[in-house]
């Protein structure tokens, strides 16, 4: 498994996402009250809901994507140009 | 029965993991307890996760389903109600329940997959393992977001622990049930490749 490049590439680059998810949910609090906001609580609420409601629906989307066309690098860089 | 019991407690199972994040600016001058310590609820659930995932699927593949459930509901439901012993100043028995949480919350996590092979039929088992893993991730959006219009800024220690002890009961109550009413595997494998787990 380990040796199989594709399964690295994919497993690297679902580490990084995660990853940068999990520790954007758990200081976002404190990034948008050093950036001046009032009410950080709700406003974090709001943020951390939408992105988790955005992946909820969209894995369907992608699913069928790939499904119907079988582009696996095209629709992986697609989920990944937020971070360019 | 089996599928509503298992879905409800997916359902409740992660609520835990981020009820601090959208609050950790509240909870930290509320509690006067330091930021790494309010954060550090959250990252015990993904800390546990890595060291915990593969002894825990070992653990269900040799003992059963059933088994698992009992020992993560149990874990997970001490946690939860340890949690409540937050104290101004002291974040020792919410450490520590985060991290009995973070322990039993996996043995939920890692099953859809093998709930729906035991009990579903071959062409069913892709969509209630799809289900399985939706409530996981509606479970987390919920717990995460929910905190953040409950407290604010105004809110004291026991309108936090309030929300804690509410917290508690919402989780407790499907995990009892899971506890209660799941049952290893129907009498008839639904599948070929149920009935070959099943004799192993």
């Amino acid at each position: 498994m380990f040796t199989n490049k594709e399964y690295l590439k994919i497993m690297v680059s679902m580490t990084l996402n995660y990853g940068t998810l999990m520790a954007l949910m758990m200081v976002c609090d404190q990034m948008l009250k050093g950036m001046g906001y009032s009410n950080t609580g709700k406003l974090t609420s709001i943020t951390i809901a939408s992105a988790m409601i955005f992946g909820i629906l969209s894995n369907p989307l992608f699913s069928f994507l790939l499904r119907k066309t079988k582009a696996y690098k095209a629709v992986s860089i697609i989920c990944n140009l937020n971070y360019i | 029965m089996i599928l509503i019991v298992y879905i409800s407690a997916a359902l409740v199972n992660s609520l835990p993991v981020h009820t601090f994040s959208s609050i950790n600016s509240i909870v930290e001058d509320v509690f006067q307890i330091s930021q790494l310590n309010v954060t550090l609820n959250a990252l015990l659930f993904t800390i546990a996760h890595p060291i915990f995932a593969f002894p825990w699927n070992w653990v269900l593949n040799k003992y059963g389903i059933r088994p698992g459930f009992i020992a993560g509901g149990v874990l997970l439901i001490i946690g939860v109600w340890l949690r409540l012993l937050l104290q101004v100043g002291n974040s020792t028995y919410c450490l520590i329940g985060s991290a009995l949480a973070a322990i039993g919350n996996i043995f939920i996590l890692n099953t859809p997959s093998k709930v729906a092979i035991n009990w579903f039929s071959a062409e069913r088992v892709p969509i209630v393992t799809f289900t399985g893993i939706l409530s996981t991730l509606i479970s987390l959006t919920v717990g995460a977001s929910v905190p953040g219009f409950l407290i604010d800024s105004h809110s004291t220690p026991d309108d936090i622990r309030k929300f804690l002890f509410i917290e508690a009961c919402v989780i407790t109550v499907p995990i009892v049930l899971l506890i209660i009413f799941f049952k290893e595997k129907p009498k008839n494998p639904p599948s070929k490749t149920a009935k070959i787990i099943f004799h192993e």
